[in-house]
């Protein structure tokens, strides 16, 4: 082993390592000779060990020596090595530093490859000293000192690194730029600056570990710099130049370009801040005209543009909250054309053309909901939320002529649906309609989907509504088919919960029970009384009060003689049945069929279909054959206005004849006939018409008792409400208060505000502060 | 000199006259008997409520006999005392140091016994809203729980007399014009003194949505803006 230098020397040992150093670093690419590697190792080795092997000339001095030899040789060595490093490096820096832009780069990344190999070899031959010396060294603390090729990574960054990073970013930068406007790049060079960029992020604490120190400060946070002044710049331009159509397009494209930049050079970690940065200059410092833009392309209807708005807002935050509002305004405005259009046809306004011109705007938004904005909650709400056509907004928009609520058409069309000899004849087609009506199709995409019934936002007066018109259908039997009825029930259970239906299948109870009781009767009946006491056929039906949307009479009437015997006997009959009951008689919602033989025009004589109050008055005419109307006044005891539009049937129908003929109605004076030359092609007359100022009268009194009932509601809940609270400031009241009665109706404030009113003067509540409220036991 | 022969002055006169010791109760009894009481319904009825008013000098057309009748008798109806009332007033009210004999000045003058009555026909600061609340028990009928507005608004036009309270013209010819309610509730009552103290001459950030006042303000908030 005589080439190699003594191990004792210092100077022989460095040259000799450095001129095999220079072999690797300088020629790298010519790889080293086995041997010649396995003596730089060695002496390495030769160095960092030679007081050992010379114990038998140092005997006094082994133990010291030992310890400190060991030490000072390794740092000698450590030290000679990185002034090598340094001298290198700077030699190569000045070669960097004649380059510029693209051939700096080229220099660069070529240098780095080399020169990162080139470190592995040399920590390869130094690993006798990374595995002793530097080990100790590390473990005793020392910050400064690395393994071998660390240390060649720190004197890259400390010596070149520091010196031309900027210029390399520069030139990085370029490129990137350049091919952001279309140039083909190299990026395999902005590759392999990232890939050493993050290389150089060492961890001062831990040398095996990396961070991304160096990539963060050095790469990421220039390149977002000019990332955003790059597209602020862009954006602004196209948009001066463009549609915002255009634009939307262009800022979808760049987002998605950035995202491939990512995949093609960039560090994975990049891609978040990169993304959000890109949005904010492309998206959110646009969202203004993206929002003006957003009327128009509802107007025409864009769906594609309208999916990319959503798809571009939606990636900001707050992007889409305007949309919401202006989409909801839209769909209203849209609701009001259709009713607009549906008014200006005609004074009437039929249900059914009504509710389908509604669902037909529904269907449209509900289409673009679903493929423009990706079937999204917050818009599903806001179509939910929409409330087309609400009475005072029809009225303030000039359309006075709709005079009847949404609610009401609603339950209208519903009854129309269910009625005997509705058009809709055909069931399964039925079933679908009352379905699309209340419940949502059951699409998986459209699940949250709403129909007209959601539309609908005070449910309670529907629910009035419609308990009236079941109530006439049960009480009159029209109703098409019990399937049908309690198929609609069951959805109406579906969407708003079983309290919202008690009442209603209370009623198909009662009609149940009512047919039994009927039987019974009729029954005890016959075995009690001989059939000749027994001249009228009695059917009734026994109603619970707190069930049926009905009242009592608000006229008094005089029960013929000819049907008073069978009413006491019920009366009786059902006293006796059920104890402490009391029985209201509904005479105005009970008919009558009246055998007349008197009529010359007919042998077989007619019947009539006619009210109670009818037949009171016809009844009186088996007395005499003419009556004044003071005498069927007394003699039936109704009040005027029955009398009075129970007559005009009767003397449209020419069943009765006016005397004087010019005669006004219930004018005192006037006489009755009975119409001995009465004609009709008809067996059966049907003279039991509504009479038509009650109707009006029950659609008020709908109204009205909903509106006591909803004070009823609302003042119950705030009682509940400051029972449980003790104590509550105004404003958390009238909130609470709002979302315990959402689901019925939606209190305005006011309202709300004059039942805390009432509440105070009943003294379930006082004013303890000026805005809060305590309960009183 | 005269003196007009008016009750009070035979009052005065009769204790100057009689000792210098505390009013004894046989001493009340002569006074109620002096007074134009009703001696069945054992209270002093509205009529000889004027009469002592008048008696007193004190000006029907000005808040000071309801401030009497606050500040010396606690009375809770408007123009009348009871015996109870006028007893208690008498014997243990501290704005009744003229007729106890310690603090005793001698009446020989119209002027002396007006000097005397200023002090409970004047209102400390601190008790004007104690005073405000409690007019409305004492002029609405006891089986009553509101008061009503012919009532009402006489009662209130008097106040600014006492202290300026603003917003309480335009109040008024709400109630007048408008006449929203028949009568006032507590609450309502209750509510303008505060109302008229915090509320800025043009309802600057008065929001009718969200107020807590009762529903007549945010009415005459809304009135007063149209």
């Amino acid at each position: 082993m005589s080439h190699l230098p003594k191990a004792d020397d210092l100077e022989a040992t460095w040259a000799f390592l450095e001129q095999g150093i220079s072999q690797i670093m300088e020629r790298t690419d010519e790889g080293l000779t086995y041997p010649k590697y396995m003596d730089i190792y060695t002496a390495v080795y030769n160095f960092c060990t030679h007081n050992k092997s010379g114990t038998s000339n140092n005997i006094g001095n082994v133990f010291n020596n030992q310890v400190r030899g060991a030490y000072l040789m390794g740092s000698d060595l450590y030290n000679n090595l990185i002034k090598y490093l340094t001298g290198f490096l700077l030699k190569r820096r000045e070669i960097a530093e004649q380059h510029s832009e693209e051939s700096l780069l080229n220099y660069y990344t070529k240098q780095w490859t080399q020169y990162t190999t080139a470190a592995q070899y040399v920590h390869h031959v130094f690993k006798y000293l990374n595995r002793h010396w530097v080990k100790r060294e590390i473990d005793e603390g020392r910050k400064c000192v690395y393994d071998v090729y660390t240390l060649g990574l720190v004197r890259w960054r400390e010596d070149m690194f520091n010196y031309v990073q900027h210029q390399v970013m520069e030139a990085v930068l370029k490129m990137i730029e350049a091919q952001r406007n279309g140039e083909a790049i190299e990026a395999a060079f902005i590759k392999k600056i990232v890939d050493s960029f993050v290389s150089l992020g060492l961890d001062e604490n831990d040398s095996t570990k990396s961070t991304l120190d160096v990539y963060r400060e050095f790469f990421e946070k220039p390149f977002l710099l000019a990332t955003q002044a790059y597209y602020k710049n862009e954006s602004e331009t196209f948009l001066s130049e463009n549609s915002v159509v255009d634009y939307m397009k262009k800022a979808e494209a760049r987002l998605s370009e950035e995202e491939a930049r990512v995949q093609m050079y960039l560090h994975p970690s990049t891609s978040t801040p990169l993304l959000s940065t890109c949005e904010t200059v492309l998206i959110k410092n646009h969202s203004e005209p993206l929002h003006e833009e957003f009327q128009g392309l509802l107007d025409n209807d864009r769906q594609e543009d309208l999916a990319r708005m959503h798809g571009l807002l939606s990636r900001v935050t707050d992007g889409l909250a305007p949309l919401k509002v202006k989409f909801e305004a839209h769909v209203r405005r849209s609701g009001f054309s259709a009713i607009e259009k549906i008014a200006s046809e005609g004074e009437a306004v039929d249900p059914k053309v009504y509710i389908d011109a509604l669902l037909a705007v529904h269907t449209q938004y509900n289409g673009l909901v679903t493929s423009a904005f990706k079937g999204e909650a917050e818009f599903v709400k806001s179509l939910d939320n929409v409330n087309p056509t609400p009475i005072e907004n029809i009225d303030k928009i000039g359309l006075p002529r709709i005079r009847k609520s949404k609610q009401e058409l609603l339950a209208k069309y519903c009854d129309s649906l269910l009625k005997k000899g509705s058009k809709n004849a055909d069931d399964d087609d039925l079933e679908g309609t009352l379905t699309n009506l209340v419940i949502p199709p059951s699409g998986v995409l459209t699940h949250r989907q709403m129909t007209v019934f959601k539309y609908v936002e005070d449910k309670d007066v529907f629910q009035k509504f419609y308990s009236r018109h079941l109530a006439k259908r049960l009480v009159h039997s029209t109703s098409a088919s019990e399937d049908a009825e309690s198929s609609m029930i069951s959805k109406l259970k579906e969407a708003c919960g079983f309290e919202y239906t008690n009442k209603l299948q209370r009623m198909f109870q009662d009609i149940a029970t009512s047919k039994d009781l009927n039987d019974e009767f009729a029954e005890k009946m016959q075995q009690t009384h001989d059939p000749s006491e027994l001249p009228v056929d009695f059917n009734i039906m026994v109603l619970g009060s707190g069930f049926w949307p009905l009242t009592a009479p608000t006229t008094s009437f005089n029960t013929p003689t000819e049907v008073i015997k069978m009413y006491e006997r019920f009366q009786q009959f059902y006293g006796n049945k059920h104890q402490g009951r009391k029985l209201s008689w509904l005479f105005q919602h009970s008919k009558a069929e009246l055998k007349a033989s008197y009529a010359k025009g007919s042998k077989i004589g007619y019947t009539f279909q006619v009210s109670t109050y009818q037949m009171g008055i016809l009844l009186a005419f088996n007395g005499a054959i003419s009556h004044t109307i003071e005498d069927l006044q007394s003699l039936t005891n109704l009040n005027k206005d029955t009398l009075d539009g129970s007559l005009q049937i009767l003397l449209k129908a020419k069943v009765l004849l006016i005397i004087p003929p010019d005669g006004i109605v219930g004018a005192s004076g006037t006489r009755y006939d009975l119409n001995m030359d009465f004609k009709s092609k008809k067996v059966k007359v049907n003279l039991n018409l509504p009479i038509r100022s009650e109707q009006k009268q029950e659609v008020e009194d709908t109204h009205k008792t909903i509106e006591e009932d909803r004070k009823l509601l609302m003042q119950s809940a705030i009682v509940r409400i400051m029972k449980a609270r003790k104590t509550l400031k105004h404003v958390a009241l009238v909130q609470e208060t709002l979302s315990q009665i959402k689901s019925r109706f939606t209190p305005k404030v006011a309202d709300i505000k004059k039942c805390i009113d009432i509440l105070i003067e009943k003294e379930y509540i006082q004013r303890v502060d000026k805005d809060t409220y305590e309960y009183l036991a | 000199m005269h003196l007009p022969c008016t009750s009070l002055v035979l009052i005065s006169r009769l204790i100057s006259s009689t000792a210098s010791s505390p009013l004894v109760p046989s001493m009340i009894q002569t006074l109620w008997f002096i007074v134009d009481a009703d001696r069945e319904a054992d209270l002093i009825p509205p009529d000889g409520f004027q009469t002592l008013c008048q008696d007193l000098q004190i000006d029907l057309e000005t808040p000071d006999p309801i401030v009497m009748s606050y500040k010396l008798f606690n009375a809770s109806d408007l123009c009348y005392i009871t015996h109870l009332e006028w007893s208690k007033a008498l014997t243990t009210n501290q704005y009744m140091p003229l007729l106890h004999t310690a603090n005793f000045v001698r009446i020989d003058s119209l002027d002396t016994l007006k000097n005397r009555l200023a002090e409970f026909t004047t209102l400390d600061p601190d008790h004007l809203g104690d005073f405000y609340k409690s007019l409305f028990n004492i002029a609405k009928p006891n089986n009553l729980k509101s008061l009503d507005l012919e009532t009402a608004i006489p009662i209130l036009s008097l106040l600014p007399q006492i202290r300026p309270v603003p917003h309480l013209e335009s109040f008024i010819a709400f109630l007048t014009v408008k006449q929203p309610v028949k009568a006032l509730n507590r609450d309502q009552w209750n509510c303008f003194w505060e109302f008229s103290k915090s509320m800025d001459p043009s309802f600057v950030g008065y929001n009718i949505e969200t107020s807590a006042w009762p529903t007549l303000f945010d009415e005459f908030v809304d009135w007063l803006k149209q």
